[in-house]
């Protein structure tokens, strides 16, 4: 009996404690949420029966796609294709390599919460079987591909003077770590290094990691700044063109090291620091489409 | 308050002054009095004493008896299990026993201590709390797990021995299904009923089950090894195999909510049994072609090992021997023997099978399917694979020859050859001989021959998708006529086509005696309306045709022949296709990204697929063998090899027509791409066709993505199919 009702006691709790979860945000909420954070993607989705389950040959079917922009940034260029369909079995329109051009999509902001969706559709005829198969399935992908920008803003303490006892000021926290900006892309980590001296210097590196299902392409530093002044950033590995970098397929994270010369020795302060980047990113989704006689 | 002792003692002063008294004659009538009823009372208690103690050691004797005989059954319980099950049920061992003994005694001991003070203060208070202490003491000695099990399923907790019948049905069934795969591909012989995925699913698996649940000794508790076999079949049967991430993630929150509670309210004591159901579903995956569609479908290599496993593993077979019991008669040895030997043999074969092909190797390199889609796999690699002869075979042939040194090559080349000579003695229908000369050596010859061509080592495979292929058979009703048979009622053959294209096609009919040892061979002639010049032409494009035919001597028969009735099939025609991804110009990281993560996803089989037809065109197009990216490379050639592959056990006669679609990839020589090839027949197996070096197609120059492109190659031709008979007859005059 008791062990009985110990398990029914057990059952009300877990019921409880999954039923019961955080209220969706009132007005107030929205306006202190910050929605750059954590990882968000563009989600994309086929809408049921566009395509249909099955398709027979010789007949017309519609896909249709709902492109919903769920980053804390607005994507520039977007453009939505549709690859690993043979024409041999399935002829879409317009042509699924060029796609469609979706040009700007709003992110999430205090005015437009929710971000911006887009319907895009695609025509679509079923060819003939391949002789007297009884049914032939096509595994394609649905890519998307957008520039968007990142923005990471955080404050820091800088002490120069590493050897004052009596410093009332704010404690320089060497390494800091965070879950995201609202975007695929991520800063994860900043280390902060202080060289001290009487004109000490500062170098912050920040690791740049692709939390996101898609591959990024390049990444391009637009903006770094200490408070006012601009920092002096590279990208470890870049070529040339320091403030660039690309993402080859096995490496999914880089580090930027930024630094700031004779910073004048003083009590420690705290100061933002803040980083602008703009990247280019491709999202690929699998799906199946089933021809059957 | 005084003490009992001191009561006691006091009553014994008592007794003693009123018997001096009594002696010495001093006593009053009411001491005396007193004196007799202390006398009879003390006399009572004696008998009652007595009494108690006979009943105390009949009790004692009673319970040392149970206590024997729960000791007894404890040992025979364990020996009907298995020595690797290990239940925590307390086995009473001799000191234990003799413990127990010495404690029961000691308890009997205390009770009578007990009872004896009771009997003298009259406390029967005290002997009922003996003998509730003696019950409350055997009720401990039941386990928990019993004790819960018993009530909550309410059933007897007597352990049932396993049934003798269960572990080798389970044997036979499963060499069934073996018999039934390796045979007719799983099929009953002549339908499409997949006896084998039904005895595997339905009847094999509850089976397993429950033989494992007797093997635990766990026929009170069954329920936690058969819950998640359940939950596996209604996950499988009833939803579909569904993959569905909410829908696998509330299935499985519901499975593990419901095992969970056994496993809570047991202690974790029925954890284990949960984990031992899985067993069963392990050999049902492993049975059904698991194997198979990892290597298939997520193209693992398979090497010598996987093949082994794959093949020649009768996964049902195993499970059947490990479930078998300790002893299965007691009074038959021989069937003791019998089956210990077997039990012997399948870890010998488990062991050879796995180890040997590691020898010189590591077994893999690197790396929810349907049931008809396992069965399928498995059909498919048996199919490329199942020609050859089981690796276990070939090992042991090779160890017979001490050829230990170089053991797996010895088993390859031993595999190797025993796949030319299926394919010289099943498809080429030649008598084995060792004879140089005779065809089936030279059969042989040109197989070593073919292996060493790379032009005719292009392979192709069945396509799956095309369920009913074209395929014709000649039959006879009976396969021997003797001699009370008359040969002027002719001899009836039939011819059945399954054409599901409706092709049209032309057949021709004719048949002939070939006299043995030194018969002279005789001409016949098919008779009918029809016949014309000794044969028959029929036309027809149904789906599905038949028409028998009678086919007479032209001389008479005397001796013995074999009747060769021959069909030929005109104008038959077969396509196969070929999946090729076009990437233009791309990075080496690019192209492996797209591969790892698109192509191999979408473009699954590198090879040609085709109906099972009679005959059909095998080609690769790519810059090496199986390769299915295409890029453009000016320093990388783009190889087109194709060969016409007979598939049907009889003569391609002609190939009228052959046109490989290159979909705009010019070659450096047009013969490749179409042609024809007459007078076939001397080709035993496949015929190969000319190679040529195609371009790069100039629309697929500037893709930013990839391409996926299909070719198509069309085979028209001539076929001959034939059957033969045994014919013996002698003249009258020699009769």
């Amino acid at each position: 009996m008791r062990k009985l009702t110990f398990v029914a006691a057990l059952l009300v709790i877990s019921f409880l404690l999954t039923s019961c979860g955080s209220s969706s945000g009132s007005e107030g909420d929205i306006i202190q949420q910050n929605f750059k954070q954590g990882v968000q993607e563009v989600q994309i989705r086929l809408l049921e029966n566009a395509p249909p389950v099955k398709i027979y040959p010789g007949s017309n079917f519609k896909m249709v796609i709902d492109v919903d922009n769920q980053l804390a940034y607005d994507l520039q260029d977007v453009t939505l294709t549709l690859t690993g369909l043979n024409e041999r079995y399935v002829q879409i329109a317009p042509n699924p390599l060029e796609g469609h051009y979706l040009d700007q999509m709003l992110g999430r902001s205090l005015t437009n919460p929710s971000g911006e969706r887009k319907i895009v559709e695609f025509d679509g005829k079923a060819e003939s079987l391949f002789l007297n198969a009884e049914q032939h399935m096509e595994t394609f992908f649905i890519k998307l591909a957008y520039r968007s920008t990142l923005d990471f803003t955080d404050t820091v303490c800088l002490n120069t003077n590493v050897y004052s006892i009596y410093d009332a000021g704010c404690k320089v926290e060497p390494q800091k770590t965070y879950s995201g900006q609202g975007a695929p892309l991520a800063i994860t980590k900043i280390e902060e290094i202080i060289f001290p001296g009487s004109a000490a210097d500062i170098e912050f590196r920040i690791n740049l990691q692709n939390k996101g299902r898609g591959n990024v392409g390049e990444v391009q530093l637009l903006s770094a700044n200490l408070g006012n002044d601009p920092l002096q950033c590279d990208f470890r590995g870049s070529g040339l063109e320091t403030n660039k970098i690309k993402f080859v397929e096995n490496k999914k994270e880089h580090t930027l090291i930024c630094r700031k010369e004779r910073i004048t020795a003083g009590r420690s302060y705290k100061t933002p620091l803040s980083l602008r980047l703009v990247y280019d990113y491709k999202l690929a989704q699998q799906n199946k489409l089933t021809l059957v006689r | 308050m005084v003490s009992r002792e001191e009561k006691l003692r006091r009553k014994l002063l008592e007794k003693q002054e009123l018997e001096r008294r009594s002696e010495a004659g001093t006593a009053s009538n009411s001491e005396a009095e007193q004196l007799g009823k202390l006398e009879a009372k003390e006399e009572r208690k004696k008998v009652i004493v007595e009494e108690r103690d006979v009943r105390g050691k009949e009790e004692e004797r009673a319970f040392l008896k149970k206590l024997g005989e729960r000791a007894i059954s404890a040992l025979e319980k364990l020996d009907q299990k298995e020595s690797q099950v290990k239940v925590p049920v307390e086995i009473p061992s001799k000191e234990k026993e003799q413990e127990e003994e010495h404690e029961a005694g000691e308890e009997a001991e205390e009770r009578e201590r007990k009872k004896r003070r009771s009997e003298s203060d009259n406390d029967e208070d005290a002997e009922e709390e003996a003998d509730e202490e003696e019950r409350r003491e055997r009720r401990k000695k039941i386990s928990p797990e019993e004790d819960f099990f018993t009530a909550l399923l309410n059933k007897d907790s007597d352990k049932k021995s396993q049934p003798k019948w269960l572990a080798p049905l389970i044997i036979f069934l499963g060499g069934l299904i073996y018999w039934l795969r390796v045979s007719t591909g799983g099929e009953v012989p002549g339908t499409i009923v997949p006896a084998a995925f039904i005895l595997s699913h339905f009847i094999i698996f509850p089976l397993a089950g429950y033989a494992l649940v007797y093997k635990l000794g766990r026929t009170e508790s069954r329920y936690p090894i058969l819950l998640p076999m359940l939950f596996f079949i209604v996950w499988f049967h009833l939803f579909g195999r569904s993959t569905e991430l909410p829908f696998i993630v509330i299935y499985l929150s519901i499975c593990a909510l419901i095992l969970a509670f056994p496993a809570l309210v047991s202690k974790g004591q029925a954890l284990k049994p949960e984990l031992y159901g899985l067993l069963p579903t392990l050999f049902l995956f492993l049975d059904s072609g698991l194997l198979p569609y990892l290597t298939g479908n997520l193209h693992l290599p398979i090497t010598p090992l996987t093949q082994g496993l794959l093949l020649y593993m009768p996964w049902w077979v195993v499970y059947g021997v490990l479930m078998l019991p300790e002893q299965f008669s007691e009074k038959h040895e021989g069937l003791n023997f019998f089956f210990g030997l077997l039990k012997v043999l399948t870890v010998l074969y488990i062991i050879i099978t796995l180890v040997v092909p590691t020898l010189p190797n590591i077994g893999y390199e690197s790396i929810v399917p349907s049931a008809e889609e396992l069965e399928e796999a498995q059909a498919k690699v048996r199919e490329q694979y199942g020609k050859k002869e089981n690796p276990f075979i070939s090992t042991l042939r090779c160890i017979w020859n001490q050829e230990y040194g170089t053991l797996q090559a010895c088993v390859d080349k031993k595999q190797q050859q025993s796949e030319w000579k299926y394919v010289c003695e099943e498809i080429e229908k030649h008598k084995p001989s060792e004879d140089e000369d005779s065809p089936f050596q030279k059969c042989l010859q040109e197989q070593e021959k073919k292996a060493k061509n790379k032009v005719l080592q292009v392979g192709g495979t069945i396509d799956p998708t095309i369920r009913i292929p074209t395929t014709a058979k000649v039959l006879f009703e009976q396969r021997k006529f003797g001699e009370e048979y008359d040969p002027q009622f002719g001899y009836p053959f039939g011819l059945q086509v399954e054409n599901p294209r409706k092709l049209q096609i032309k057949a021709e009919a004719s048949c002939h005696f070939d006299g043995k040892r030194e018969t002279p061979d005789i001409a016949g002639e098919i008779k009918g309306q029809k016949a014309l010049e000794s044969v028959q032409i029929v036309d027809f494009s149904e789906e599905q045709f038949s028409t028998p035919f009678i086919c007479n001597p032209l001389e008479e028969l005397n001796g013995e022949y074999e009747l060769v009735a021959e069909v030929r099939l005109f104008n038959l025609k077969t396509i196969s296709r070929l999946q090729r991804a076009f990437i233009g110009v791309k990075p080496p990281e690019d192209k492996e990204r797209l591969r790892k993560e698109e192509i191999s996803k979408s473009l699954r089989t590198p090879e040609s697929l085709a109906p099972a037809d009679l005959s059909y065109i095998q080609f690769d197009i790519g810059h090496s063998p199986k390769e299915i990216i295409i890029e453009d490379k000016s320093n990388r050639n783009i190889l087109l090899k194709a060969n016409v592959h007979n598939a049907g056990g009889g003569k391609l006669l002609n190939i009228k027509s052959y046109f490989i679609d290159a979909q705009n990839m010019v070659p450096d020589n047009s013969n490749c791409l179409q042609g024809s090839l007459f007078n076939t027949e001397k080709y035993t197996t496949d015929i190969p066709l000319p190679p040529c070096v195609l371009e790069y197609p100039s629309d697929l120059q500037f893709i930013t993505d990839w391409v996926p492109r299909e070719f198509r190659a069309e085979l028209v031709y001539d076929y001959l199919i034939s059957q033969k008979a045994e014919i013996s007859h002698k003249t009258e005059a020699l009769k």
